[in-house]
């Protein structure tokens, strides 16, 4: 049986991470929840078998991007969510190494579309 | 109203072809338990239909509901409330204070949890169209499956808005949530929350009947604008939210209302008076009675009800401006008995409060009196005092409706018309009633070698002959004394009599 494919969920909105980890289960998906730079850090040190990581930048200061970068380098991919639409915040994301920028509020299927190419790209 | 809905139930007969009850049943009527608004919907809703039910804060959107909802659990219908705003709790406490039973009512509350607020449980994520309807029309799905209830009321329809992506999946989903509803057997009246800045024309159109509920400062109004397969009173309709919930006063349309009676004269009980009509005022008729203050217009017209209790028959006065205990005591006092035909039911004296009644109300009471108390003569004390004292536009076009109504139901009305000049030049009526008038009478305050007197005459008779001079009046502790006619005198109408030395 193939293992689950572990998502790495970076959101401050606690009912944020519920709606996202439900969503993802249902598709089959694991998920690790992390609101806030702490526990993100943590994910960062021990959730070895994470996959993907989605990371809501809502309510987290330029340090975030430091977290993009660890991803990066760790070469796991991820996309950033952004309350709204701006070209610095795409930039931003861009160059620290996202996938893409998605605009809340997301629309279920397209997210499940967009996180199961990378995971094939990555397969 | 339970009434019209047995009737409207009432099975087919043994010989009726099955295109008969089929069509019965396809148009079988459902009351809503507000018997005018009933009447406005000739008998009711039409059976497992949709209807909307709009209007602003505080007009009586789940009043009306918890009436359709309370009928249906009065006829052994299993009813449903759907609610989407306010909780069960709160619904419950609000119908319970104005007398509402709801123990049988089944209620699906999909309000927002306190905890919502409370643990921060906001979300952007996602939609609120992507994550609330599912869970919310599963519920209503399974609750409609399970219950199988023949009466759903929701409210409102219009949070459904929020849970649709864009317009056109609102609109298909509101009319295939409709036709479930309908399916199950359910007739459905569910609210929206219309207004200028968020209009529901598109729910108007999905559904198969409209009533509009509507306040404004001076007055609370129902309109139906919409009922498929079914006539219904058009216009506004006077409606009062009380301590018993709604009740709804049809606007009057006289041409709805015919009955057959004797076209006859109705004495007054004065020889000299019939004398000067050629023999009384008739039976459906307007007669205005027209004179200043004081000279004794509402006495003239409470003698016409003495002689009719005489005769075993109902009259009503309707008091605007006067007290009714004055009324009472100064007829009294002229030996017109009204206490004692009020104690034999031969007069019922209604005082009307000061901006109390809409004129809707005001006819809906008038109505009651003339078909149950069958009222032969009507007066209404005075025209002026129905404008002063009603609430609301075009009052004189609700007086002639009122009026017209009376006629057709074969009534003797009385319209008393004060005219402000005491003398001078004669003025019939001041405020554009005269129209109505099948007969105009009226009283004089005269001039006579200095002293005071009183004359009556008739200016108008449309279904006899009258007497073309004028006479004296006096109202003595005996009664109404009219006198010979005046054929000596001239100038009675400038209000300075003078004898004619004229042969």
């Amino acid at each position: 049986m193939r293992p689950r494919i572990s998502v790495l969920l970076v959101n401050r909105n606690q009912r944020n991470l519920e709606l996202l980890a439900a969503s993802l289960s249902k598709e089959g998906y694991a998920t690790y929840a992390a609101a806030t730079l702490e526990a993100f850090d943590q994910a960062l040190m021990t959730e070895d078998n994470v996959e993907v990581a989605l990371v809501d930048i809502t309510g987290f200061d330029s340090s975030i991007w430091e977290r993009c970068e660890q991803l990066r380098e760790s070469r796991r991919p991820f996309l950033v969510v952004s309350p709204r639409q701006s070209a610095a915040i795409q930039q931003a994301s861009l160059s620290h190494g996202s996938r893409g920028v998605m605009i809340k509020p997301l629309v279920i299927k397209e997210l499940m579309r967009l996180i199961q190419s990378i995971v094939e790209e990555q397969e | 109203m339970a009434t019209a809905k047995k009737h409207a139930r009432a099975g087919p007969k043994q010989d009726e072809g099955s295109w008969q009850s089929s069509y019965r049943e396809a148009f079988e009527r459902v009351s809503i338990g507000i018997p005018g608004l009933d009447e406005v919907l000739n008998g009711g809703l039409i059976a497992r239909r949709a209807y909307l039910l709009r209007g602003g804060p505080g007009t009586g959107k789940t009043t009306l509901g918890m009436h359709f909802l309370t009928n249906g659990v009065a006829d052994n219908e299993r009813c449903l409330c759907i609610s989407l705003g306010e909780t069960e709790a709160e619904i419950r406490a609000n119908a319970e204070a104005v007398g509402f039973d709801l123990n049988d009512i089944h209620f699906l509350d999909l309000s927002p949890e306190p905890q919502f607020f409370a643990r921060m449980e906001s979300y952007d994520i996602f939609s609120p169209a992507e994550v609330e309807r599912e869970p919310i029309t599963q519920s209503i799905l399974e609750r409609v499956e399970t219950l199988k209830p023949q009466r759903i009321f929701l409210d409102a329809m219009t949070q459904f808005r929020f849970l649709s992506p864009d317009a056109f999946q609102f609109r298909k989903q509101v009319l295939s949530f409709l036709h479930f509803l309908i399916e199950q057997g359910a007739t459905v009246l569910f609210t929206s929350e219309g207004s200028e800045s968020a209009p529901d024309d598109d729910l108007q159109f999905m559904s198969d009947g409209v009533i509009h509920l509507d306040s404004s400062s001076t007055e609370r109004t129902i309109r139906i604008s919409k009922f498929r397969g079914s006539d219904f009173r058009g216009g506004y309709h006077s409606m009062h939210l009380t301590a018993q919930g709604m009740q709804v006063f049809p606007r009057l349309l006289p041409e709805r209302y015919r009955k057959e009676f004797r076209a006859e004269t109705l004495s007054s009980g004065v020889p000299e008076l019939d004398e000067l009509l050629h023999g009384g005022l008739e039976r459906g008729t307007i007669t205005i009675i027209s004179g200043p203050s004081g000279v004794g217009k509402s006495t003239l017209g409470l003698q016409f009800m003495k002689e009719a209790a005489g005769r075993g028959e109902h009259s009503v006065v309707y008091v605007f401006e006067e007290w009714r205990e004055t009324l009472l005591r100064r007829c009294e006092a002229v030996n017109i008995p009204v206490r004692s035909m009020m104690e034999r039911g031969t007069l019922s004296v209604v005082q009307v409060e000061p901006l109390h009644f809409t004129p809707d109300q005001f006819a809906s009471m008038v109505r009651s009196s003339v078909e149950r108390q069958k009222s032969s003569i009507v007066m209404v004390d005075s025209a002026s005092g129905y404008r002063l004292s009603l609430r609301g536009g075009d009052l004189v076009a609700h007086l002639h409706a009122l009026c017209k109504y009376l006629q057709n139901m074969g009534v003797a009305v009385l319209l008393v018309n004060e005219v402000e000049a005491i003398a001078g030049e004669f003025v019939a009526t001041e405020i554009g009633i005269s129209y109505l008038a099948d007969s105009i009478i009226f009283l004089r305050y005269i001039e006579m070698q200095g002293e005071l007197r009183k004359a009556i005459g008739v200016l108008k008779k449309r279904f006899s002959d009258f007497e073309r001079t004028m006479r004296e009046m006096e109202i003595t502790k005996y009664g109404l004394k009219v006198g010979q006619p005046l054929t000596g005198l001239r100038g009675i109408l400038t209000g300075k009599a003078e004898w004619s030395n004229e042969p």
